[in-house]
């Protein structure tokens, strides 16, 4: 979807345009999201937020969205920023709830270390890489089930199977995907 | 310390790897998006009035005030709605185990073999009480998924004793889809006994053991379920509050199946039971002695899957052989399959042996500690260390004379030595600290963190089987503490193998030498490495000595890989560990032991 498309479609109706993006962008606004907040949001903060997102995209869409061309990466930084913010705002509460020490504050202000960036981009890499390697429907069971902490009766319902076969294929996935992370030196 | 979990990483990614994650996320309902939808409506309209009461401030000063609240609906909706009726019977795996426990009596058998060919409630009677008709079962299946270009095929060997209640499952499957791949064939062995779930995998040499308490485990062990119970409590078949449906369940509702005919599976005679709908064609074929189901072909008319379960062998009671829980443990560890355990620091910071987590005394203690066929690893190709009965001897014993066993026998120093949660003490020795014993019968106990206690050893007989043997008794004030049987320079604590004291420093015993032992090392490390790649650059492998311990010689081993082996030889009987460091991690990792007496005169 375009910025042009966009602009016709608010002129022929907003609340229509919305639903549109909503549509067309929930689920891509939920994973950034969520990938986020996973740590340290609840439910609830995670869908407070994507609400933020859109409200964002929304106002982009109601003042200045004419000059995108492709929104897709707009969205993407509009909901990659609020979701940081909501990051530090969640943490910044658990912290002040919580005896917060120097070391913690710290982390808060610069999290960012260049060594472990590095390291964590390439972990990340590998664990996916097995995971895919699992192949269809596991490696999707796999992901929703630890990362996006489905149960398997939602995980059923997405993947159109049984959830007492999501159960099973899970099972046995988990046992090769430790396999295969412990050839490639990573534990699970 | 907060652990992380390895689905963490994926936390915080970005680009490539975030592209992926999107394209696994679950799909979001047109109820959740609308939620959304109103949610955001609700906000771009306050950001919206806010602005504009910017602007009209700025233009003409109206005051702003009030804070609209936002009501949180919750982001996704419990699934209540029962389970689908929709099954996929062949993908339980241990269905044809678990569908049947319980015995009853033959005439009731006999009163139910009447009538389950005609009468429904007859039947559903028959796979209800599945469990009352038999007390082992040995059998052999075959299942197949089918969907697209996917393809999956188990097969597997079941044997369950439903009295005793522990489940042998022996799998491999082949997996097969257009991207070649992704193609794999895995084995896995999966033992359940108490609540304790055991898995094997004879591909990777290793095992690993899981405790089945809470509902992650539950809902990720429930492969082996039927109706989603676990095994080791499990509930009758047609628990109506059952959510997850299992084949047999289908029979409840009466309405959407019926009975068809027979049909002989593997010498046995069954119930043939079908039922069809718009989205699916199920037929099942319950055993009609026992209710089990003995083959299930199901179809998804929509989607175009399918999946065919089918036992091509079963045996009942006598006639069945299971696996006990004993000779599990021995296969596990005849095979010297090594224990894994997920991660390697616990939630607070400690070291997690692999060893102790995986323990398997929760299958049985062996009188005697079975065989270790130590790693399947190249290094350890030679003489292993033996139990502490056949432990190699040191030069002088100490055996009681005269048939008088008096303190003086055992004042010296020993090291107390405990099971690795695997092995016995004598095959794989852990460290647990010293013990010292002195001419007046007093004795200090130095733990693994430099602890002491201090006590009084009094030394005796036993007559056990009508045989006296000797047996040191150690007293923490006046009260017993344990007692240890005296055999050469060994003292064995119980009788289990699992804990001993043997003996490292006495003024007449022989204590090997740290030349002696990088001698031994020396010669083993010849003998077993590949030192040609050294003849243009000597210096490219070596082998040197290490650090001292009261009980340990370290001895090292550089190979041409630039990788380190470390050998810890202990003083008393040249008994040694070989450790092999992970050149990634510097971490040590337990390959096996020798002796290295073995090696001295190499």
């Amino acid at each position: 979807m375009t910025g042009k498309e966009l602009s016709e479609m608010m002129k022929d109706s907003v609340s229509g345009c919305h639903r549109a993006l909503v549509r067309e962008y929930g689920r891509y606004v939920y994973a950034i999201v969520f990938n986020k907040l996973r740590a340290c949001g609840t439910k609830e903060d995670i869908e407070e937020c994507v609400s933020d997102v859109f409200a964002d995209i929304f106002m982009k869409c109601e003042y200045d969205i004419s000059s995108e061309n492709d929104i897709k990466s707009l969205i993407s930084t509009i909901a990659s920023r609020t979701a940081i913010d909501r990051f530090r705002s969640l943490s910044a509460r658990v912290n002040h709830m919580t005896d917060t020490d120097e070391d913690d504050m710290g982390e808060l202000v610069s999290d960012f270390s260049v060594d472990e960036h590095v390291d964590r981009s390439e972990l990340r890499r590998v664990l996916l890489d097995k995971i895919d390697e699992l192949g269809e429907p596991d490696s999707t069971i796999i992901i929703q089930k630890f990362y996006y902490n489905r149960n398997s009766k939602e995980i059923a319902r997405s993947i159109s199977m049984t959830d007492v076969a999501v159960r099973a294929r899970c099972s046995r996935a988990i046992s090769k995907l430790r396999a295969k992370l412990l050839e490639a030196g990573m534990a699970i | 310390m907060k652990k992380e979990k390895l689905f963490d990483i994926l936390e915080k990614a970005e680009d490539d790897s975030m592209e992926r994650l999107i394209d696994k996320c679950p799909e979001i309902s047109d109820e959740e998006l609308d939620k959304i939808l109103e949610m955001s409506e609700r906000k771009f309209n306050m950001k919206k009035k806010d602005m504009n009461e910017n602007v009209q401030r700025e233009n003409g000063g109206i005051t702003v005030s009030g804070v609209e609240r936002v009501k949180r609906p919750a982001w996704i909706k419990p699934f209540t709605m029962a389970a689908s009726f929709v099954l996929v019977a062949g993908m339980v795996v241990g269905t044809v185990a678990l569908m049947n426990k319980g015995k009853s009596g033959s005439s009731e058998n006999d009163k139910i073999a009447a009538d389950v060919f005609n009468d429904k409630d007859a039947l559903i009677d028959l796979c209800s009480n599945a469990p009352s008709h038999y007390d082992k079962l040995e059998a052999s299946c075959t299942i197949s998924y089918t969907r697209d270009d996917l393809s999956i095929t188990d097969i597997e060997k079941v044997e369950y004793d439903s009295k005793e209640k522990y489940l042998f499952i022996d799998e491999i499957e082949d997996h097969h889809e257009s991207n070649p791949e992704a193609d794999d064939e895995t084995y896995f062995i999966y033992y359940y006994y108490k609540n304790k779930s055991t898995i094997v995998s004879p591909y990777w040499d290793w095992y690993e053991v899981d405790t089945l308490n809470n509902d992650w485990d539950y809902d990720n062990y429930s492969s082996i379920d039927v109706n989603g119970q676990p095994f080791f409590d499990p509930k009758p078949f047609f628990d109506p509050d059952t959510i997850y449906l299992s084949s047999s369940q289908s029979l409840l509702n009466k309405d959407e199946w019926s009975i068809t005919g027979s049909e002989t599976i593997c010498g046995r005679e069954c119930v043939a039971v079908s039922q069809e709908s718009d989205a699916y064609k199920l037929n099942d074929y319950f055993d009609s002695e026992t209710g089990v189901l003995l083959k299930s072909v199901y179809e998804d008319v929509n989607n175009k899957e399918q999946t065919v379960f089918e036992v091509t062998d079963i045996k009942y009671n006598e006639d069945a052989h299971v696996t006990a829980p004993l000779k599990f443990r021995k296969m596990i560890e005849e095979a010297g399959y090594e224990p894994f355990y997920p991660t390697s620091i616990d939630e607070d910071g400690n070291e997690i042996n692999p060893a102790v987590m995986c323990n398997l005394d929760f299958l049985g203690i062996p009188e005697q500690a079975f065989t270790t066929a130590a790693a399947k690893k190249d290094i350890v190709t030679t003489t292993t260390t033996t139990t502490a009965a056949t432990t190699t001897k040191p030069e002088v014993t100490t055996e009681p004379v005269d048939g008088r066993f008096l303190i003086d026998d055992v004042v010296g120093q020993w090291e107390y030595q405990v099971s690795d949660g695997t092995h016995t003490a004598g095959e794989n020795p852990v460290y647990n600290g010293l013990i010292n014993i002195y001419p007046n019968g007093k004795y200090e106990y130095i733990d693994v963190d430099g602890n002491v206690t201090t006590g009084t050893a009094k030394t005796g007989f036993e007559e056990i089987a009508g045989s006296e043997l000797p047996k040191v008794d150690f007293f923490e004030d006046s009260e017993w503490s344990f007692g240890a049987y005296f055999h050469d320079n060994i003292m064995d604590i119980g009788n289990g193998g699992l804990r001993r004291l043997v003996r490292v420093l006495s003024e007449d015993s022989t204590v090997i030498t740290e030349d002696e032992a990088y001698n031994a090392v020396n010669n083993y490390c010849h003998l077993n490495y590949d030192w040609s790649k050294s003849n243009d650059n000597p210096d490219i492998m070596y082998v040197t000595k290490g650090s001292i311990t009261n009980t340990e010689y370290e001895i090292i081993f550089r190979s041409y890989t630039g990788s380190f082996v470390h050998f810890y030889v202990f003083k008393g009987d040249g008994n040694c560990r070989i450790m092999e460091e992970n050149p990634i991690t510097n971490e040590l990792e337990e390959s096996g032991t020798i002796n290295i007496r073995d090696y001295m005169a190499e």
